[in-house]
């Protein structure tokens, strides 16, 4: 198999064989892998990346094979050739470019010295159930007397640097939830994000919640709380409206990802009686002069 | 084959530059000057116009490379120029291809160079992305992928690299002591950063040409056209200037060791150029001493004579490569907003080297582009007026100026103003 950079030649393939490219602010490389020599039919292209300047330093690969060369080791070697080319650019890391969403390329990832740093399990719930917490907790604040002083805002009429800083310090990117929610992403076909909501006190951004809803179904996004509210009653405020929006336009169902590490939102998740379902996990490869 | 060793210095004034040599204040540069021949060339407008030229031979607009930023290959947004950009290939595939080694380093539109069908062997690239700061940490500073040609010089380049955070303060200290007080942090880190990036130019130069004594090395050192960019990061134009006449004895430094490790037998090239004008030196066999160019020339003189210097034959504009096709996610907001700007401004920019070429038609139709992305902008309009009166459309360019939002004081109107009455009394 011979494998050639081709990005000046052919990057615009980039965008179709790798359409996750477009989260990455960088121009990534595009290699070309191909039977024989260099007029041999194209097996797959590789795809690699480095950051830009203020990112996490990781770089960013992905591999695809023409479904007609599948199943013949070629995955394996390309992907070998773009983690020896990341290990010869000095990268610190090596991620994939998207999160994995099986198990069919765990043995290739161990092979390749790609471990588990975090996973992450997707969750369908009744609306109702987190409006009925949250909505109690918002009560007793009440009944207390005490004002929270809390206003919503669309998602993008919200100050867009706080909501990307926080959005940035929780999950070092852009989350796609939140893409759509400030309407940098167009929703797909049958999505609506238009129900993400910015809490705000005073001027002050408290917290920020994407939605996408599809088939009367909502796609929470992480919800994202400055750190001076945390512990507070923003979350239970904005979890209240959120479902109350919702349910008035027929949305029932609701489905969130939680990172296994998020112990808070694991136990709330816990009381909505929530199934638990699909998986999806972030592999990561050290460097080999930094791993050891 | 006598080998070529070319610099560039962007940002750097033919008159600043001389008054310096002749003060005695860069040894190096003066003794090229009275060794060889040199003298003044035409600008070729802003700075990216000038790379492109000496590039590739050609005018800008012929060589595809418009703009500091191009639009990325996969659709989603804008990155430097990368090769995409050209529509023909630079001097330095082109002497590769005839044989020779070449090198070039730092220049323009050089990543992501593909390798060349003869082998990889004859070409050496260290594309302007390698020398760019990519981490604000020296130890997760990795090489961008496709910023150099062979992957196997990676190896013996990447340890040659400066990061700000290794740096030396007495460097930076040197740099900056004639600088008048008030300055401020930001300076100091945006001094720090442009010394780094031509350190780590001059390191991989120096690297390629004792090692592998290449018959053509294009090197570039934009350090002044970088300060002249970031000018607002000082507190005034004497703190500029201070920093930048420091810039340009270290650059005479780099120069002097080029010239030491070309051995005397080499043909040395130095072109410094501004947006206005260009300078050229030439010392090397066969070259007279102190001697005057003839003139006035354009820029494109320069990589003409390295062209004969090859004996390379003539080549031909590829047709511009197509934009991208629409991919199947649309890019973001933010992503279809730089498009827009990087399409304006090269639109922008080769009306600007259309008009310096007196060639009014060409720049109208350019400004017309330009103002059909961003129809409010103002000195787009000042000059899309003041070239349908250079070309006669009176009318036009009364009924424009009559429905313009250029404030009536401001001093492109009045100029405009000036120019439409002149122009009516037929005076111009």
């Amino acid at each position: 198999m011979r494998i050639a950079e081709v990005t000046a030649a052919h990057g615009d393939l980039i965008a179709h064989r790798f359409p996750h490219a477009r989260d990455v602010s960088t121009l990534g490389a595009l290699y070309e892998a191909r039977l024989g020599g260099a007029g041999g039919p194209v097996v797959g292209f590789g795809f690699l990346a480095g950051p830009a300047p203020h990112e996490p330093p990781y770089f960013r690969g992905a591999v695809h094979i023409e479904p007609q060369f599948r199943g013949r080791g070629h995955g394996r070697r390309l992907a070998r050739y773009l983690v020896a080319m990341a290990d010869r650019l000095g990268a610190p890391a090596l991620r994939p470019l998207e999160p994995i969403r099986d198990d069919k390329s765990d043995r290739l990832l161990a092979c390749l010295g790609f471990h588990e740093v975090s996973g992450s399990t997707l969750y369908s719930f009744c609306i109702g159930k987190p409006l009925e917490i949250a909505s109690r907790v918002v009560g007793a604040i009440d009944r207390r007397g005490r004002s929270t002083d809390f206003s919503f805002l669309p998602y993008e009429k919200a100050p867009q640097e706080p909501v990307e800083r926080l959005c940035m310090a929780g999950f070092g990117a852009l989350t796609h939830g939140h893409m759509k929610a400030a309407g940098q992403y167009a929703p797909a076909r049958g999505e609506d994000a238009s129900q993400s909501l910015a809490l705000m006190k005073g001027n002050e951004l408290a917290a920020a919640l994407g939605v996408v809803v599809r088939n009367a179904t909502a796609r929470f996004d992480p919800l994202l709380i400055a750190p001076k509210y945390q512990n507070g009653p923003a979350f239970a405020a904005i979890i209240t409206e959120m479902c109350r929006r919702l349910l008035a336009r027929g949305v029932t169902g609701g489905e969130a990802e939680i990172h296994d590490g998020n112990a808070k939102m694991l136990t709330f998740v816990r009381r909505l009686d929530a199934r638990a379902g699909a998986r999806s996990r972030l592999f990561e490869r050290q460097h080999p002069n930094l791993a050891s | 084959m006598t080998p070529w060793v070319q610099v560039h210095l962007p940002g750097i004034s033919p008159g600043a530059l001389l008054a310096d040599a002749e003060a005695g204040r860069l040894p190096h540069l003066l003794r090229l000057i009275e060794d060889g021949e040199s003298g003044r060339l035409a600008g070729a407008g802003p700075g990216v116009l000038a790379d492109a030229a000496l590039a590739t031979g050609v005018t800008p607009p012929e060589s595809g490379l418009l703009a500091a930023d191009e639009v990325r290959a996969d659709g989603y947004g804008v990155f430097p120029a990368t090769r995409r950009s050209f529509r023909l290939p630079p001097v330095w595939e082109q002497v590769a291809a005839a044989g020779y080694r070449a090198a070039a380093v730092n220049c323009r539109g050089t990543a992501f160079t593909p390798s060349p069908p003869h082998g990889d062997a004859r070409l050496m690239i260290v594309a302007d992305a390698f020398c760019r700061i990519g981490a604000r940490e020296a130890d997760r500073w990795a090489v961008p992928p496709g910023a150099v040609l062979p992957c196997r010089l990676v190896k013996a380049l990447r340890p040659l690299r400066q990061h700000p955070e290794d740096l030396d303060p007495a460097a930076i200290t040197a740099l900056m002591d004639s600088a008048p007080t008030g300055t401020d942090d930001g300076m100091a880190r945006l001094v720090a950063r442009t010394l780094c990036e031509d350190v780590t130019a001059h390191a991989a130069a120096t690297h390629l040409l004792a090692t592998y004594r290449p018959d053509l090395l294009v090197v570039r050192y934009p350090a002044l056209a970088t300060l002249a960019n970031m000018r607002t990061a000082f507190p005034d134009a004497a703190a500029l200037e201070a920093v930048a006449a420091a810039f340009r004895r270290l650059l005479d430094a780099f120069i002097g060791r080029i010239a030491e490790l070309a051995d005397g037998h080499a043909m040395v090239s130095i072109i410094a150029t501004d947006a206005a004008d260009a300078f050229w030196i030439r010392h090397g066999p066969g070259i007279s001493r102190d001697g005057l160019l003839a003139g006035p020339e354009d820029l494109i003189a320069v990589p003409a004579a390295l062209r004969a210097h090859f004996r390379l034959g003539p080549l031909h504009p590829a047709p511009q490569t197509a934009e991208p096709a629409t991919p199947p996610l649309p890019p973001s907001t933010e992503q279809a907003q730089a498009i827009r700007r990087t399409r304006f401004q090269q639109q922008f920019y080769l009306g600007e080297w259309h008009l310096a070429a007196g060639d009014f038609a060409a720049a109208l139709d350019a400004y017309r582009a330009a103002s059909s992305i961003f129809p409010d902008d103002l000195p787009t309009e000042a000059r899309l007026i003041e070239c349908l009166i250079r070309t006669g459309a009176l009318r036009a360019a009364a009924d424009r100026l009559a429905g313009t939002q250029l404030p009536r004081a401001h001093p492109a109107r009045t100029r405009l103003d000036a120019d439409l009455r002149m122009a009516r009394l037929g005076l111009r």
